[in-house]
């Protein structure tokens, strides 16, 4: 008697329904996204593709190569970041399509006082690139374009009013030092990732 | 006054405990994290060929899914595998927000999918059973 009051008591209340969390239906569901990200990320890894890379804050790092072809090739100056100066003039390199050869990115970071690292990127087979869009200081190396072209445009803008273009291009021997680094697709086969405590 | 304030917070306590709140929380956050990445480079995010836009969708549709499951219970079961397949696939073009963005989506929406809902007055009357039978054993 007294538990039907208590119970009568309580259903009185108003009522509003809540939820729990199912154990079993969590961890299940957590199991299989885990899982679903594993098959992408091996997928990706098998394949050696990386969509849309951006790398950039890091201020100036180098990057250096044996040779690279690329196809729809196109410059102009830009005024850019990084992480001495907000503003700093640079040029912008966009190619469609390119293969580089021998690429090795250069990176040297101070991470305590007196304390400096470099991280080291190499990759020991072709890369290639589709979308690449690249900011850099200074370009060194030996250059042949193929039905290149350099033409000045009527713009309030400046950076519009200089363009650089070639349908073929191809880099020797060459040392960019870059500020920003965005590739649409990139293969790296054989890459290598190292990092090293130097003095400076 | 402190009264009032402990209503409020009764009366937020007993809407969280309503909703998949952590679920949704955890997606909102995940499309934070991965709409910041195409933001972030967002002069070339809408360039021709590129694949960082896409980051925009993926991270919006899972804002929405966030915002979604705090209002709408009975889908919970469908947001909550729609944010885990779009947190997974938010890898490409946002880079899943730095990765975080992955792993929150896949929680929250683990969260949503498990979250099953219950009455009330069936926990407050189980528990008042088992005080009634303590106090006559």
């Amino acid at each position: 008697m007294e538990l039907e009051k208590a119970s009568v008591t309580i259903f009185s209340q108003q009522e509003r329904a809540t939820g729990r969390t199912n154990k079993k239906k969590f961890w299940m569901a957590l199991a299989s996204g885990f899982l679903f990200l594993g098959l992408l990320v091996s997928f990706l890894g098998v394949s050696g593709v990386a969509y849309a890379v951006p790398i950039t804050g890091f201020g100036d790092f180098t990057v250096s190569f044996d040779k690279l072809e690329g196809n729809g090739y196109t410059f102009y100056p830009k005024l850019g970041e990084n992480s001495q100066n907000k503003s700093i003039p640079m040029g912008r390199n966009e190619i469609k399509e390119l293969t580089v050869y021998g690429l090795k990115i250069t990176k040297e970071l101070q991470v305590t006082d007196g304390q400096w690292v470099r991280i080291t990127v190499t990759a020991s087979k072709p890369v290639k690139i589709t979308g690449l869009i690249q900011d850099a200081r200074s370009l060194n190396g030996d250059a042949t374009f193929n039905k290149m072209a350099i033409a000045e445009h009527f713009s309030d803008d400046w950076q519009k009013q200089f363009t650089q273009g070639a349908d073929g291009i191809v880099l020797k021997n060459a040392t960019l030092k870059t500020d920003y680094l965005f590739q649409n697709t990139v293969t790296l086969n054989g890459m290598k990732l190292s990092v090293e405590r130097i003095k400076k | 006054m402190k009264g009032e304030h402990a209503g409020n917070m009764g009366s937020f306590k007993s809407w969280r405990q309503s909703r998949p709140f952590w679920g949704a929380l955890f997606i909102c956050l995940a499309g934070c994290l991965v709409t910041w990445i195409p933001v972030s480079m967002a002069p070339i995010a809408f360039l021709p060929g590129t694949f960082a836009f896409i980051g925009f969708i993926f991270g919006g549709l899972l804002l929405i899914l966030g915002i979604l499951a705090f209002f709408s219970r009975p889908l919970k079961t469908f947001i909550g595998i729609a944010a885990i397949f779009l947190s997974v696939l938010s890898l490409i073009g946002a880079l899943g927000g730095l990765l975080l963005g992955t792993v929150f989506g896949i929680i929250g929406g683990a969260l949503c999918f498990a979250w099953t809902p219950q009455s009330v007055s069936e926990d407050l009357k189980k528990t008042a059973i088992q005080k009634e039978r303590r106090k006559t054993s």
